[in-house]
């Protein structure tokens, strides 16, 4: 079996996160933030750890502003209803997930806010061009993904992050596709807000993702419940990190994650080094290919390519693959702005999503079958 | 003495500081007095602590029962 579907999850981890998830099954297993006895507490510690090596991966002020939720869409809902006032207006790329388009559309149809969304083209636009085309008075939010869970493109630009933030207006990283692919510093790139998830790009087990909150600005937790502080009130106080943690955390995903980015920062050039060589082979291999069309085929993107048939509707040639053992991703990708920018909203459209567990021999092999199909 | 803090994350980094500086502590359950904070806090001997925890918000509860357990 072949895997091609790492933008959804990468499916192989490396043995020292099997390790972490072991370790922490058989010889922790307890609450973090819970009981005061000695085994609870060194959890507790070791949630404390895991907020730590995060926020500094990500570049942050203090670590403590790392909120863990279950994935970067509970994230992303987390501070769009949360910080988010009647009135506000939102800027956000064409490429943003379902994960930010939904919530935004939701507020938008309570008449809570607006929103406006950058077209493909001005994507490149110097960031004061953009400012002035798109930003309105009451403009208090952008958002931006890292990379495009479509088609790979690095959409984020550091420069227009500084501009925005400098402008007053908040700054929002949809880091899903691309963390641990792309280093990030959230103090020196002015990145006000960032959302990520576990099970991709950042090799941990799913079912952990979080917001990490440079900015002090006021949140509303998005539930409520049980979080080990202030036990006496009625409603979650608005403390950093646990009022936004209601109910148990997965601390099996969390330990996962702290050991998957020490194993990412440890083993970064090899795997950007062994993605790029992939990705630049899976190119010249398809591009030979006369019945395929590709899409944003560019040298600043992540290891995915996006591609179509001329000859056969996405479904079939999903099918096809998979008949012939091939995991690869069709149809809609759960971002239709980013279909709609280039304009696969009718027919989908075909991902393969590499990751350095990948082969030269396995790209032979899905180059070799689409070819086949074609005959 | 006990500090007590009002999130359990500065439990943590609370202790990290205090060791950074060679200050014996230990993470025990809150004592509960006019009302119950999170489940652990910081025991210390040391009462010199007020510069070492700038930045984090906390309480000092002074020991009632002290040497019971």
């Amino acid at each position: 079996m072949i895997y091609f579907d790492n933008a959804a999850t990468t499916r192989r981890k490396p043995k020292e996160i099997l390790d972490a998830a072991q370790y922490y099954l058989t010889e922790i297993g307890v609450s973090p933030g819970r009981g005061s006895y000695q085994l609870g507490i060194k959890a507790s510690r070791m949630l404390y750890n895991s907020r730590c090596t995060i926020g500094s991966f990500f570049g942050m002020t203090s670590p403590e502003r790392v909120v863990f939720t279950k994935n970067s869409t509970e994230a992303i809902n987390l501070l769009l209803n949360g910080m988010l006032k009647k009135g506000d207006h939102v800027l956000i790329s064409c490429y943003e997930h379902n994960a930010v388009l939904r919530p935004l559309e939701s507020l938008k149809r309570k008449e809570i806010i607006d929103y406006d969304i950058i077209e493909r083209d001005d994507l490149s636009l110097p960031a004061e061009e953009i400012f002035s085309k798109y930003i309105k008075k009451n403009t208090r939010l952008f958002i931006s993904t890292l990379a495009s869970n479509l088609t790979g493109r690095i959409v984020f630009r550091e420069e227009v992050f500084k501009f925005f933030h400098n402008k007053g207006i908040l700054t929002f990283l949809d880091s899903s596709q691309g963390a641990g692919k792309i280093r990030i510093s959230m103090k020196d790139q002015c990145i006000d807000f960032l959302a990520f998830t576990g099970h991709k790009d950042l090799l941990a087990l799913t079912g952990v993702g979080g917001l990490c909150c440079e900015s002090l600005e006021s949140i509303k937790p998005l539930i409520q419940g049980g979080t080990g502080i202030y036990g006496h009130e009625l409603v979650n106080p608005e403390i950093f990190p646990e009022g936004y943690e209601a109910g148990t955390l997965n601390m099996l995903a969390i330990w996962t994650l702290q050991q998957s980015i020490k194993y990412i920062i440890e083993n970064q050039r090899i795997i950007q080094d062994t993605e790029r060589e992939l990705l630049d082979y899976f190119y010249v291999k398809i591009k030979k290919n006369s019945d395929i069309c590709l899409y944003d085929e560019l040298d600043n993107k992540v290891p995915i390519i996006c591609i179509n048939s001329r000859l056969f509707s996405s479904d079939k040639v999903i099918k096809y693959l998979d008949k012939n053992e091939i995991c690869a991703r069709g149809g809609m990708h759960c971002a239709v702005l980013a279909h709609e920018a280039i304009g696969t909203v009718k027919d989908g459209a075909v991902r393969f999503s590499l990751n350095f567990y990948n082969s030269k021999s396995e790209i032979d092999m899905v180059c070799n079958v689409l070819r086949k199909m074609g005959e | 003495m006990y500090i007590v803090f009002f999130s359990t994350s500065d439990v943590f980094k609370a202790e990290e500081k205090l060791k950074e500086k060679s200050i014996y502590c230990e993470i025990v359950p809150t004592p509960v007095t006019d009302k119950a904070y999170c489940g652990v806090c910081l025991m210390v001997d040391d009462k010199l602590i007020d510069n070492l925890l700038i930045g984090i918000d906390y309480k000092i509860v002074e020991e009632k029962n002290k040497n019971v357990f």
